[in-house]
């Protein structure tokens, strides 16, 4: 049981991959990394930000820059509530670890006129391995319908949302980075990191009128090779499948004078989906999960793009899974099993310079002893989430233009972990980290 | 009877000089990357000043009929650019770093 539980942790912390902001964008269009980003460091994304990512990352300022190459280090500071016995993973103390938690090199922007790309490979340096991390590469187009503008384009990524302009949703979604060695709840959606990085495709979206927005991809999981040469190991880690999952978006936004509101739903279905870290002992699971969300930004100049900014995001996402093969309700409590995950975040950014940020987030489900395993049966977990990032750069004054920093602290308070309050603080942890970027 | 060179060259200096006198400039606000206007109709001759309030470069560019472009060049805060619409037509202008600066200009 206790092997089974450390491989569950591991699939979550494996599959929370960290999101990144890359001056090869800052290059490519002149300019700073403020223009695109809350607190002038990504991923949240401002509104010239997602119109830069619709219109297939191609923007430019128009000058020959070479290609658009960035790479990325990203250090770390975790302290956890009580020490993890065993260690916090293979190779590091049970506490208080200093780690370099990935090098990425990245291709980010501009391929043709109208096509562009963020491609991620990695090296993680908790699981020391090679992975291929974020990627998608977009083919965009403008026209009218109706009279009104329109955008549309072709995706090919490799994570459901992580096409998505909104940090409303998982893959770009607070907390931009996190501790992969501090204890993560085992619960969580497939449509919510669990298959991200797995299975692969592509798809349409659509912008009309600046006012509704939508998606729909077709992915294919990959198989046990594929995942193997895109270093998600171990293979059985996370949850495989060989079906293929469509994935769905929508989304209706709404700009006026100071003010950015987007309120959308997305979501998934996947059939055959074997979970990671021998959950359903090999049974294959078929889900459906279903969510929604909502953006509301406030600019106070727009005309600075280091101007005091309000950001907020919430999503509440519904999963519906059964194990689909027969007798499977002998074997745990229900074969049926729904899980709930709520987040909401809202974060002021000062001076695109320094960026306080507050999160809620809580996941809840049925209980069944044998299929959570965890000690109460219980898959619930709830917290908050504090966090101040400091940005020295990336402004329009700024001296390294192909350069920028990102120093932050973050505070991860559980009041239940695991179905379990008690002791819950065990599994609190104070992450500070460095992200340092730079074009090449 | 066909004019003689001379005349005509004095007829289309005069005629560039009224037109020249009746041109209008008209100026167009960059902030916080959009214009101020959506749409503009103009006359042949009139002259459109782009100011530039935001506090990054914009790269304006001007489509004009058929597959004419005009590259406006690196626009930096506070410098304006300008650019005399001679030709009758349907005319695109947007910043070629930010899509969400665009608007139609029509030359009468």
């Amino acid at each position: 049981m206790i092997a089974r539980v450390f491989t569950l942790l591991i699939l979550v912390v494996s599959a929370t991959a960290p999101a990144r902001a890359l001056p090869s964008f800052a290059v490519q269009t002149g300019q700073p990394c403020a223009a695109c980003h809350v607190g002038a460091f990504g991923p949240q994304l401002k509104p010239y930000g997602r119109d830069f990512k619709l219109h297939g990352y191609v923007a430019s300022d128009g000058q020959d820059h070479g290609p658009p190459l960035a790479m990325q280090v990203q250090t770390s500071f975790t302290h956890t509530g009580e020490p993890q016995a065993g260690g916090a993973a293979p190779g590091f103390r049970p506490n208080d670890n200093v780690a370099i938690d990935v090098l990425s090199l990245y291709y980010a922007g501009k391929i043709t006129t109208d096509t562009g790309a963020f491609i991620e490979l990695a090296y993680n340096g908790i699981q020391q391995q090679p992975q291929w991390g974020n990627i998608d590469i977009r083919h965009a187009a403008e026209g009218e319908l109706f009279n009104k503008d329109l955008i549309w384009g072709q995706t090919v990524n490799n994570a459901p949302t992580v096409s998505d302009p909104w940090n409303s949703t998982p893959v770009w979604g607070f907390p931009y980075n996190r501790s992969s060695l501090a204890p993560l709840p085992m619960a969580a959606t497939l449509i919510d990191g669990e298959l991200a990085q797995r299975l692969a495709g592509g798809g349409f979206y659509t912008l009309w009128n600046d006012l509704v927005y939508a998606e729909f991809d077709l992915y294919k999981g990959l198989a046990p090779p594929g995942l193997q040469f895109v270093g998600e190991v171990p293979i059985d880690a996370g949850p495989q499948t060989d079906s293929v999952v469509p994935y769905v978006r929508l989304a209706f936004i709404k700009d006026w004078e100071k003010h950015h509101a987007e309120i959308g739903a997305y979501g998934l279905y996947a059939d055959g989906v074997v979970p990671g870290g021998g959950q359903t002992f090999g049974l294959p699971i078929r889900a459906t999960d279903i969510a929604v969300d909502g953006t509301y930004q406030y600019i106070d100049n727009p005309a600075k793009v280091t101007s005091d900014m309000i950001s907020a995001h919430t999503t509440f996402i519904h999963e519906d899974s059964t194990v689909t093969a027969a007798g499977a309700g002998l074997l745990f409590g229900t074969p049926n099993h729904a899980l709930d995950t709520f987040r909401a975040d809202v974060s002021y950014s000062i001076g695109a310079t320094i960026t306080p940020t507050v999160q809620y987030f809580r996941t809840s489900g049925t209980p069944d002893p044998i299929y959570w395993s965890t000690p109460t049966g219980s898959p619930n977990s709830d917290g908050v989430i504090f966090e101040v990032a400091y940005v020295p750069f990336g402004k329009p004054d700024s001296p390294f233009p192909n350069f920028n920093l990102r120093l932050a602290v973050q505070y991860v308070n559980y009041f239940t972990f695991n179905g379990v309050s008690t002791n819950a603080g065990a599994n609190n942890n104070v992450y500070i980290s460095l992200w340092i970027v730079a074009h090449l | 009877m066909p004019a003689r060179p001379r005349t005509v060259l004095s007829i289309a200096f005069l005629a560039g000089a009224v037109v020249g006198a009746n041109a209008a400039t008209i100026t167009v606000v960059q902030r916080g990357l959009l214009l101020n206007t959506s749409s503009l109709t103009v006359a042949k001759g009139d002259r459109v000043v782009f100011t530039n309030e935001d506090d990054v470069i914009h790269n304006i560019h001007i489509f004009g009929p058929g597959d004419d472009e005009k590259d406006l060049g690196l626009q930096k805060p506070g410098v304006p650019l300008s650019y005399t619409f001679d030709k009758v037509g349907a005319f695109r202008v947007r910043c070629n770093i930010h899509p969400s600066i665009k608007m139609a200009v029509t030359v009468k």
